[in-house]
């Protein structure tokens, strides 16, 4: 059994599904707009950290904003391997999410649409928590833990952005 | 009373049945504690850090065939050494997880460290600490060959498709016609050095998951053991074909027998 899902897995593994500038073409309408950073210090740090369960790796995270809207690319380890995940955030909540970068051998599963889906128009509680609940994926608990991590915090990223100066744009 | 020949035959085939199964069992009884040893480890790789525990057995990196490259290339900036061994980069002797090889360069710049590599810029604080992975998306050049600090003090890049410089925070790119700038070039690795890197290359190389799964598969000992495992496969079906088959044959002789015996005791 496992053989065999290895076997399945490999297919998959280190799947670039989109490139990052295909991503943000696509959520600005050809239109990319400036850069920004945001740095993790203080509470925004400390926040990040409780939503992650461990530290961002880095100090600052890149986003890129068009009025209330910012986009991320952010990582995230689903089980040894980073995951790419491209979010869409506004301020009525999570506007889209996409897999550009799959590289675990299991739990690719989670870049359908029938799993994504779940997640627009979802937002976050007082307590950084996601405000609807997400079906999970048998075999894919890793991936799906993983997503929802991301979502959580590039919900929590942009109410930053929306609230600090510290930041550009 | 003697017995009828055709029972006497089926006797002694049950008899060599029950012999051939028992030494089966026997020689299958190594396969079936490795792979359930194995099988119960994978089941709980993550709870066992399976995942992120590193082989250090020399003999077993040996099997494997890691070992690190005969050539080593450094960069220096600051007071630190960035040295790209195959695909790892450590920072001196120190592993950065979050930088892939081949290095293209690296040099200090205001607060940072920027280490260049393929498709990639990494800011680091001076201390080493992970500031910022920046790639396509963030504007980083295509192809890049060079980094490297002109005379006006600004961080360029050498691309495949002309020089570019960047703003102080690195989030816009321009590109230039002609710029006067030093670049990056590759420094000595010192000896003590090659030699603690090369042994730490061999030590984050296999994760103990790689071995255990091979031992489950066979795979450690290549195709023949994959024919090993399954042969070991095969045996245990026919155990438990045969297994099956002799408590049957056991049972129904034994009703018989009572059978037989109670057909003695009525008067």
């Amino acid at each position: 059994m496992i053989l065999i899902l290895l076997q399945v897995g490999t297919t998959f593994a280190d799947d670039a599904y989109q490139s990052p500038e295909e991503f943000l073409h696509e959520a600005f309408k050809d239109i990319t707009p400036d850069p920004g950073v945001i740095w993790l210090k203080g509470d925004v740090k400390g926040t990040s950290s409780e939503i992650l369960g461990h530290p961002y790796p880095g100090l600052r995270i890149r986003y890129w904003g068009d009025g209330d809207r910012t986009a991320w690319i952010l990582e995230e380890i689903g089980k040894v391997k980073p995951i790419t995940v491209g979010l869409v955030v506004n301020d009525e909540g999570l506007e889209k999410i996409r897999i550009l970068a799959f590289r675990e051998s299991r739990g690719w599963e989670v870049r359908y649409p029938f799993f994504t889906d779940q997640f627009t128009g979802i937002g976050l509680t007082d307590n950084h928590e996601l405000d609807q609940a997400i079906d999970g994926i048998s075999g894919a608990t890793l991936s799906v833990r993983a997503l929802k991590k991301l979502s959580r915090l590039a919900l929590y990223l942009h109410s930053q952005t929306r609230l600090s100066n510290d930041t550009t744009p | 009373m003697t017995r009828h020949p055709k029972h006497k035959s089926r006797a002694k085939l049950l008899r060599s049945l029950y012999i051939w199964h028992r030494y089966i069992g026997l020689s299958a009884a190594l396969f079936v504690i490795m792979l359930s040893m194995t099988g119960l480890a994978l089941n709980h790789t993550e709870s066992l850090d399976m995942d992120s525990t590193y082989v250090q057995t020399e003999s077993l990196l040996d099997w494997y065939g890691i070992q690190a490259p005969d050539k080593l290339s450094s960069y220096a900036a600051d007071t630190a050494l960035f040295t790209a061994v195959s695909e790892q980069v450590f920072r001196n002797a120190e592993l950065l997880d979050d930088i892939t090889a081949p290095l293209v360069g690296v040099i200090a710049y205001q607060e940072f460290i920027v280490v260049a590599s393929l498709g990639h810029l990494t800011l680091l604080s001076r201390d080493g600490e992970l500031i910022e992975n920046i790639g396509s998306a963030g504007g980083v050049p295509a192809g890049m060959q060079a980094i490297g600090i002109t005379t006006d003090g600004a961080l360029a890049i050498r691309a495949a498709h002309g020089v570019y410089l960047t703003d102080e925070s690195f989030l816009e790119w321009h590109e230039i016609d002609t710029v006067e700038a030093t670049w990056s070039t590759q420094s000595d690795t010192p000896p003590e050095l090659v030699r603690v890197l090369r042994t730490a290359y061999r030590g984050n190389g296999l994760p103990l998951e790689r071995v255990v799964l091979d031992l489950h598969s066979g795979r450690i000992l290549g195709n023949a053991g994959v024919w090993l495992v399954d042969a070991a496969a095969i045996v245990f079906l026919l155990l438990a074909i045969s297994g099956v088959w002799l408590w049957s044959r056991r049972r129904s002789s034994a009703r018989a027998h009572r059978r037989k015996m109670e057909r003695q005791d009525e008067p």
